[in-house]
């Protein structure tokens, strides 16, 4: 599956500028970073796992449109005290991917552990490797 | 005092906590991809995997017995009570 990284478009419009102009918001507040993923696949179908920790079920969303597969994880963290040492600032994920027509779009399903995300994206019909009889005549 | 860890797809059975004097040890495994599938099935690895342990210490002394450790969506979260001597008291300043 290649990657595709088409910007984050949201539905809200700039509010207008000091020139009078309006400007198009393409860029959401929130900062995103891209997850790391595993890519794999089987006869039945191709498996995506997302490593997304701080993301709970409600914060996961997951949506195909034109054949892109959009990733996007809400992480939710709140600092308990002082901080004395910091190795990591909890971000929200985002990430795309193309997909190729041989996934059936309309079969896909998700399920989220201990913050992995995974995947599975059944493959169509006429993309499962089909036995084929040889006839010896 | 609190430690925050981001630790992703752990096996909660591996995950092991504690604490010995002002060291705190935190140990665990994450399972890598299942080994059935073959290398030419796998389009992308970028998760990492395997088994880690790292131990940090700590600037207050703790009630060792009264640590608590929470495993939630990827991240484990551990809470040290301070001893009574470690937590700040406030001092009366006499004025002459």
């Amino acid at each position: 599956m290649a990657e595709q990284t088409a910007a984050l478009t949201t539905e809200k419009t700039g509010t207008p500028d000091k020139t009078g102009g309006k400007s198009l918001a393409t860029r959401d507040d929130a900062v995103y970073m891209a997850p790391p993923v595993d890519i794999f696949e089987n006869e039945e179908s191709l498996i995506v796992v997302v490593d997304m920790p701080g993301v709970e079920k409600e914060g996961v969303d997951i949506r195909v449109e034109d054949e892109i597969l959009t990733i996007k994880g809400i992480a939710k963290y709140t600092q308990p005290a002082t901080v004395l040492r910091q190795e990591f600032s909890l971000q929200n994920y985002y990430r795309q991917f193309q997909l190729s027509d041989e996934v059936d779009q309309g079969k896909i399903s998700a399920e989220s552990k201990n913050g992995v995300l995974t995947i599975t994206l059944p493959k169509a019909e006429k993309s499962k490797p089909k036995q084929v009889k040889v006839r010896v005549g | 005092m609190y430690v925050d860890a981001l630790a992703p797809g752990l096996d909660p059975e591996t995950l092991n906590v504690s604490v010995t004097g002002d060291q705190l040890v935190i140990s665990g495994e994450k399972r890598p991809l299942p080994k059935s599938i073959k290398s030419e099935f796998i389009h992308r690895s970028e998760r990492a995997a395997g088994q880690f342990t790292r131990s940090l210490s700590l600037s207050a002394g703790v009630e060792s017995d009264q640590v608590q450790a929470n495993y939630a969506n990827g991240v484990l979260k551990i809470v040290l009570p301070k001893v009574e001597a470690a937590k700040p008291k406030p001092i009366a300043v006499r004025v002459s």
